[in-house]
């Protein structure tokens, strides 16, 4: 398969196009269970994509694998050097005021002011120098997104980063992070268990199952986009079929126990 | 389509028993006369004390009354035997604190933080930590005679092993996920070890210094009895060979305010320190 790219020659088909992701056949294991059992997954610069399974799945693990956090895993991988986490836990230092996490490891002079400008943007500018055990679930979480924002990274990876939110508050986190990933070009790794969310957000979903990619799917859909739309609805469909969701009124498959 | 799944009718509720929770208003009620209550009766267990030895159940020679020994007090201070004594103390104590914390400090970072530390250094301290350091004192006094040395020598065991094993328990217990955070966010190794490792042992090593304390009077006790060469310890020493019940009861309210004013220290430092774990507004 070749492409043509506007203003260049055919590209030639031994030039692969350039990735931000390169994870080819990881595999990790606990103990006698195997959660990973061969993941590939590329992903372009600049894109952003969804991950989403069920629960246990291993989507966290997966993460910290691209975290560069798990030295266990067996496989390949290749990242980009500045790696940015917001994890499913907000994991703030209690012993920093809020404004000094998010201001955490960044250099310059005017780190004060760049970690309040995060906040601000997550909403939370007037908790700057409040601490984190003071935070409510859904504040804390924010912090760590803001932490995780402030940093222009190369690969920006958020697992479940709004699932302590209300909905409103949600709206307008997904619209923040949909705006920054935008304006700055970053690629994006979003687990989430909220299939419009993922629709919303990414240029692709990947469904994680049994170990693998099992599902993929494009969403070449305009933005902003409309959740109420048909195309919308096609995808959220097809996504919550490959978890396992149907009509509401059927009886719900069987948990497995791996 | 399939069909609906059978919906169970609905079993009537069953009504639980309500209790009241004891929130704020209740408990206020009974806060302040606890706090009477708990001065009273130190109050009355003086006030009972003094009229024993009035009606002569307790002789001088057994335990002087408390008055006695407010006056014995007041002639010790005004005589000097008493500062010279304390300030003697002190200095002991200060010395065999300021080698004896750090050098547990630094020896639980090493054992905590490298795995050749934690080799070649945690089997000996363990080892040595069963030993009942006061034990040792026949030794000291060979190894040092008499004088401060042995003294301070003391204090310094005494002190080196409860910093060190709640310093290690505080880095080993430090949140693996936070460690791991600030990897993530660019932190190298000494940076971990500032912000996260030492900031999250700090609550036990905290805990460690406020035992090093009571222990350190505790080593100057046993320490400053050995010889009559200064010191509360050898105050009391010589109470007892004069048999004055007054003078040895002066010198145990002294070390008994000693380890009260280092435990208010201790106590201090802990609100300074770790605000953030009571979420308590530093303003
Ligand atoms: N350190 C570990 N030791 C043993 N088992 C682990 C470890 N970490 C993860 N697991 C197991 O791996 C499986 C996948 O975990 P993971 O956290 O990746 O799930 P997840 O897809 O993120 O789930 P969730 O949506 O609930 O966050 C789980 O069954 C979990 O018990
Ligand atoms: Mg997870």
């Amino acid at each position: 398969m070749t492409s043509l790219l506007p203003g260049t020659d055919q590209v030639p088909e031994t030039t692969s196009p350039p990735l931000a992701v390169d994870a080819r056949d990881i595999r990790r294991r606990f103990g006698e269970r195997e959660i990973l059992r061969g993941v590939d997954l590329q992903v372009r610069p600049g894109e952003f994509l969804a991950l989403l399974g069920a629960s246990g799945s291993g989507k966290t693990t997966l993460l910290k694998i691209l975290g560069g956090l798990d030295r266990e895993a067996q496989g390949q991988v290749r990242v980009p050097a500045r790696v940015s986490i917001a994890f499913q836990e907000p994991r703030l230092l209690p012993w920093q005021r809020a404004w000094r996490n998010v201001a955490f490891g960044l250099r310059g002079p005017d780190v004060r002011a760049r970690a309040t400008e995060a906040l601000r943007e997550v909403g939370l500018a007037h908790l700057a120098d409040q601490w984190p055990k003071t935070l409510s679930g859904g504040e804390a979480q924010r912090v760590a997104l803001a932490r995780a924002l402030v940093r222009d990274p190369d690969l920006l990876l958020l697992d479940e980063p709004l699932a302590a939110l209300d909905a409103l508050t949600r709206l307008r986190m997904q619209r923040l992070i949909a705006d920054l990933c935008a304006r700055r070009g970053l690629t994006a790794i979003l687990v989430t268990h909220d299939v419009d969310e993922a629709v919303t957000l990414a240029d692709r979903a990947v469904v994680l199952r049994e170990g693998a990619l099992a599902h993929e799917i494009p969403v070449d859909l305009a933005r902003p986009r409309d959740p109420s739309g048909p195309a919308f609805g096609t995808h959220r469909d097809q996504l919550l079929s490959w978890l396992g969701v149907q009509d509401p009124t059927t009886d719900l498959p069987e948990e497995k126990t791996p | 389509m399939s069909a609906p799944p059978v919906v169970p009718d609905r079993a009537s509720p069953s009504v639980p028993a309500l209790r009241d929770l004891p929130l704020r208003a209740a408990r206020e009620r009974r806060r302040v006369p606890r706090a009477v209550r708990r001065t009273l009766v130190v109050v009355a267990l003086l006030v009972l004390w003094q009229v024993l030895a009035e009606i002569g159940v307790l002789t001088p020679d057994t335990l002087s009354s408390p008055l006695d020994t407010i006056r014995t007090a007041g002639d010790m201070f005004a005589s000097g035997d008493l500062d010279t004594a304390l300030l003697t103390s002190l200095q002991r104590a200060a010395t065999g604190l300021a080698l004896g914390v750090p050098v547990g400090l630094v020896l639980a970072l090493a054992s905590g933080l490298l795995r050749l530390g934690e080799d070649v250094i945690d089997s000996p301290m363990q080892m040595l930590r069963t030993l009942p350091f006061l034990g040792i004192t026949p030794l000291l006094i060979l190894w040092f005679g008499i004088g401060d040395t042995p003294k301070i020598a003391l204090v310094f065991l005494g002190v080196c092993f409860p910093v060190y094993v709640n310093t290690l328990v505080g880095i080993r217990n430090v949140d693996a996920r936070l460690v791991e955070a600030a990897r993530t966010f660019g932190a190298g190794r000494w940076s971990v070890i500032r912000s996260v490792v030492l900031p999250g042992a700090l609550p036990n090593i905290l805990v460690g210094l406020r035992l090093a304390l009571g222990i350190a009077w505790l080593a100057l006790v046993v320490g400053e009895q050995i010889s009559s060469d200064g010191g509360i310890g050898s105050l009391m020493l010589q109470a007892q060979d004069n048999l004055r019940t007054d003078r040895i009861v002066v010198c145990l309210v002294i070390y008994a305010l000693l380890g009260l004013i280092s435990d208010l220290v201790v106590r201090v430092l802990e609100r300074v320190l770790l605000t953030w774990r009571q979420g308590l507004e530093a303003s």
